[in-house]
């Protein structure tokens, strides 16, 4: 069940008091971030930092070790008398390194957490909803057990939504 | 149909800021004329670049097939000028993406609204600067299908690559940043690609923005996951801008070579590449802006901010030539000494002298907010500040490398009309893959400009609050 | 009356207190003296640099906030003018070090035992290490920082009263006008006063480095007293989470630049091994490597993780301990940076440099609050103090 709002903030309210009134399994779709939007669905704290830390660790500590391994053990080699093991040096890359797989796990965590790529989605089904990426601010609830499409219209439109639709089909 | 924008109160005359936007538009507008550029064909002038940027691409290819069939004895480097034209546009180039990572990722860190309208042309510049820069390196290896040497791989004659030399990091500061770059934009990028799918009217179009952006729904979860995702890249993207252009000096720095070694070069390469980028972002964004009708998205807010960024870095880089030169002298060393002498008065001295009037006198205009807002000045000095920055590099790179330690050893150096090739060519081959970016991309950030015109809406209100409060304090 | 903020009346013990301190302080010093003569003034050499640092710092950061048209600091913006305006009182705080300049810079006097290459280079430094021309660019560049610093405060309180919004644009403009002379002294002064300590010696990066350690200094007493100003007149109630969440913010992006630029500073020294430039890094890294350790891991290393916490910056308390952290990391600092001109082979610490320390610290604080008694602690006539107080982050 998906309906339009004509406002962010008529939005963001509706999903609050849909959510207060116990319903789950809600989205809401915008062509900008909103303004309180994910408070308003009560989404956790998102992992992608924890993400960034863990592959910017890895990136440092491999690159440290593999500099270490190959110039100081494995292949030796007098450069103007500095020491073989020159770790200043090895700063530069390790510093690459870090900032390199910390942005990968940025991008595919983030990616990954969002479940994308998606190509399709049953909200695609609704041509109406063309406007979430262009102007329009939708809410979406899944009707399920208690709370079958009509009662969701019913809400929606009591909260203000201009327009719902039914959209069928799997769900991710 | 754009509403006449409030007449927004302000705490007083001399305090008026400009606007970012000009004229107040619903996000239905906004959308329809920032797709204008990706919607609309090309004009006549349009394809009479294209030819241009074409014809200086074949220079630019001949250049390249003399190159690696010839060798770099086609080139004017010699010894002890092993460096000169491959590494001064290398690291030129460079210095110029750099600028597009500042407003993209450090204004967004430091909460610049203004960044907004023309953060994806900055960005897209600093991906084609990248690339172009990349391809000077390769090309001075001579033997270019043997780049993979530089990569820690185990190799049948069991070495290694050295990592105590500059070579490695740029290697792996080049890639990095160009990797992160390209994340930094496409993820930037997605939800427009969003919106180009849904207004698109062909189903083909449909269906391939619909690929690229990945199936983007604006759902409230990619949202939350996106923000805190761009903004750390953001925050990643910082210290690496930072350090690619640290690596690039360290080219030089970590020599013994009068005129190289120096302490202040990575603080003040860094400054010099922003400076660099940001004139290269006005010298495309000012006919962009007109060409693509974006003027009320691009105002005189952000040229004027842009121009001010020109002056600060400018200045930061006036302040590193003369107290490289102080200290040149301060230290009492014969080579020092010498090769700063050189530069002043030796047979480059007009290049030198050249590089301080474009860098260093040129961007002291834009002191006078009149200037900042005359737009053939600021473009006029924008490219001389181009030529400038080129020129910084070969007084750097190629005088130092004619007059090392032992007088025996000096020389003299002129280019090849291969290596005006390279550099002539490389502008047109930057030239061309932009022009066709900004047809296929929006040059705008859809999404952005919607959040920045409702952030414009609840400053004036604040603004209206402001002045109702202090009404009554007699304030003018 | 101001609605926002009344005048602030209070603090005359705490002005006292500390000039108290601050003589006391000095007074040991000037025993030391007769101890130790070369001892103490390095001493008292490393307690001015520090304290005239972080007036200095507040300066150039005051300077940078009204260039760049900043509107958040305007309610922590006071504390930086009443700082920045002691710095004539360090002119006079100077007078010590110029009757020692003998005994702290070799070059008025190089010894008999200098290599003749050392004398040479020496010589060709005279047109510019010599101390009539020393003392003109002292004197210069305490009138410069003492102008910009009074016009600042002076226009800045003028505005309390009457809020014309012309006096915001003529603090702009002075700021703005005013920076690229203010880096200049600045630069030329850590030339004088802390490199030319080991005249051979040549990093062109050092000044650089020298103000961005005073940032990280001044903005880390900014943000202890931001946290600390509670009370009848003062600002502190003014402020918000994010307040100190931006304050934070900066502190960490200072805290990095500082160490960016010691480790370009410290790698290209160390990398190319020159003699002239290779001395002075033997001696902090590798003599002194205890200190050179704890200022690697306690000025960057755990700041570092602490200001990466969203949650740590937004409160008052926690930043404030960071901050006080940073203040004692950065007096490690300077003093790192001017001892081992004397005591290359071995950290040694003198007694005076406490005392030294203590007393320069007290007399400057007395004089910052002192100029503070009476007037406003925030600049309530701003026009865009308002904005500053609404400042929210997303």
């Amino acid at each position: 069940m998906i309906g339009e709002f004509s406002t962010p903030h008529a939005l963001v309210d509706a999903t609050r008091t849909m959510r207060e009134r116990g319903f789950t399994h809600m989205d809401t779709y915008s062509p900008y971030p909103l303004h309180g939007g994910s408070e308003a669905l009560g989404l956790p704290r998102s992992k992608v930092p924890l993400l960034a830390l863990i592959g910017g660790l890895t990136g440092v500590a491999t690159a440290f070790t593999f500099q270490t391994w190959m110039n100081t053990i494995d292949y030796p080699l007098n450069v103007g008398g500095r020491p073989t093991f020159s770790w200043p040096m090895w700063v530069p890359i390790m510093f690459e390194l870090g900032v390199l797989l910390a942005a990968f796990s940025i991008f595919f965590g983030l990616l990954g957490l969002s479940r994308l790529p998606q190509p399709y989605h049953p909200v695609f089904e609704s041509e109406a909803f063309r406007s979430a990426s262009t102007h329009g601010y939708w809410l979406s609830v899944e009707a399920k057990g208690e709370q079958s499409s009509e009662r969701i219209s019913q809400e929606l439109g009591a909260l203000g939504a201009t327009h719902t639709e039914v959209v069928k089909g799997e769900r991710e | 149909m754009a509403r006449p924008a409030p007449s927004a109160p302000i705490p007083g005359e001399p305090l008026v800021e400009l606007p970012l936007l000009e004229g107040r538009h619903t996000d239905a507008e906004l959308t329809h004329s920032l797709l204008y550029p990706v919607d609309r064909r090309g004009g006549r002038a349009f394809w009479a670049l294209v030819l241009l940027a074409l014809a200086g691409v074949g220079y630019f290819l001949v250049s390249v097939v003399v190159t690696v069939l010839v060798g770099i004895g086609a080139w004017g480097n010699n010894i002890p000028v092993a460096w000169a034209f491959g590494i001064i546009n290398f690291v030129w180039w460079i210095g110029i993406g750099h600028a597009g990572t500042l407003i993209s990722a450090i204004l967004l860190l430091l909460q610049q609204k203004w960044r907004s309208s023309i953060n994806r042309i900055a960005e897209t510049m600093t991906l084609f600067a990248v690339m172009m820069a990349a391809m000077f390196p390769l090309l001075h290896l001579g033997r270019p299908w043997f780049f993979y040497w530089l990569a820690p791989y185990p190799s049948t004659t069991r070495t290694w690559p050295q990592f105590r030399s500059a070579l490695t990091w740029d290697m792996a500061a080049i890639t990095t940043y160009f990797t992160v770059s390209f994340l930094f934009w496409y993820l930037g990028l997605l939800p427009d690609l969003a919106s180009a799918r849904d207004a698109a009217r062909s189903p083909r179009k449909r269906w391939w923005y619909g690929l690229a952006c990945l199936g983007w729904r604006g759902s409230a979860r990619h949202w939350y996951h996106w923000r805190v995702g761009y903004l750390l890249l953001a925050g990643l993207a910082t210290p690496l801008v930072v350090s690619v252009h640290t690596l690039v000096s360290f080219d030089f720095a970590i020599s013994q070579l009068p005129g190289w070694h120096s302490t202040i070069f990575p603080p003040y390469f860094v400054a010099g590449a922003i400076f660099s980028g940001l004139a290269m972002v006005l010298t495309l964004l000012l006919p962009a802006r007109r060409v693509l009708r974006l003027t009320h998205v691009v105002t005189m807010a952000h040229v004027d901010a842009l121009c001010r960024l020109l002056l600060v870095t400018g200045s930061i880089v006036a302040y590193a030539y003369l107290h490289e030169h102080f200290i040149a002298w301060y230290s009492a060393s014969t080579f020092e000494r010498s090769i700063y002498h050189t530069f002043r008065t030796g047979p480059f001295a007009p290049i030198f002298w050249l590089t301080v009037f474009c860098n260093v006198l040129v961007p002291q205009l834009f002191w006078s907010r009149r200037l900042r807002r005359n737009l053939v000045v600021v473009w006029v000095a924008a490219l001389l500040v181009n030529v400038g920055m080129w020129s910084e590099r070969f007084v750097i790179i190629a005088v130092s490398l004619t007059r090392t330690q032992l007088p025996s050893a000096w020389a003299g150096y002129s280019p090849t009309w291969v290596d005006w090739g390279l550099l002539s060519g490389s502008i047109s081959l930057f030239l061309l893959l932009f022009l066709v970016t900004v047809k296929v991309v929006p040059p705008v950030p859809i999404s952005e400009t919607k959040e920045l015109q409702r952030q414009v809406d609840e400053a004036e209100a604040f603004l209206r609050e402001v002045e109702a409060t202090r009404g009554g304090g007699g304030a003018r | 009356m101001n609605p926002v903020l009344p005048r602030f009346e209070g603090g005359q013990r705490l002005v006292l207190g500390c000039a108290a301190v601050g003589t006391l302080g000095l007074g040991l010093t000037a025993l030391g003296l007769t101890q130790n003569t070369r001892e103490t003034l390095f001493s008292y050499h490393f307690a001015f640099t520090y304290w005239m640092g972080l007036a200095l710092g507040a300066l150039l950061l005051l300077a940078t906030f009204h260039a760049a048209r900043a509107r958040w600091p305007t309610a922590v913006r006071r504390p930086l003018e009443l700082g920045a305006a002691t710095l004539p009182l360090f002119a006079l705080l100077f007078v010590p070090v110029v009757l020692g300049l003998s005994p702290l810079f070799p070059w008025v006097h190089p010894p008999a035992d200098l290599p003749p290459h050392a004398r040479e280079q020496l010589l060709a430094k005279a047109p510019y290490l010599n101390v009539p021309f020393f003392l003109v660019r002292t004197v210069l560049y305490f009138t410069v920082w003492s102008a910009v610093a009074w016009l600042l405060l002076h226009w800045s309180t003028r505005q309390d009263e009457s809020g014309d919004v012309d006096l915001t644009v003529r603090q702009r403009r002075l700021s703005a006008g005013g920076l690229p002379v203010l880096g200049l002294t600045t630069s030329f002064a850590a030339v004088d006063w802390l490199m030319s300590l080991e005249p051979r010696w040549v990093s062109s990066v050092f000044s650089a480095y020298f103000f961005i350690g005073t940032w990280v200094g001044a903005l880390a007493l900014l943000v202890v007293v931001a946290a600390s100003a509670r009370g009848a007149g003062l600002f502190g109630a003014l402020l918000g989470p994010t307040h100190f969440r931006l304050l934070g913010t900066l502190l960490f992006a200072f805290v990095c630049l500082w160490a960016y630029i010691a480790f370009c500073q410290y790698m290209l020294i160390w990398v190319a091994d020159l003699p002239e430039e290779v001395p002075w890094v033997l001696a902090r890294t590798e003599h002194w490597r205890p200190v050179a350790v704890v200022l690697v891991l306690g000025h960057f290393a755990l700041p570092f993780l602490l200001l990466l916490q969203r949650r740590l910056k937004a409160d008052r308390r926690l930043l404030a301990v960071v901050a006080l952290w940073l203040l004692a990391m950065h007096a490690l600092d300077t003093w790192w940076l001017v001892m081992p001109a004397l005591h290359p082979e071995r950290p040694t610490l003198h007694w005076t440099s406490l005392t030294a320390f203590v007393g320069v610290g007290g007399i400057a604080a007395a004089a910052a609050l002192w100029l503070a008694r009476g007037r406003y602690t925030a600049p309530v006539g701003d026009p865009f103090l308002l904005h500053s107080l609404k400042v929210k982050v997303p």
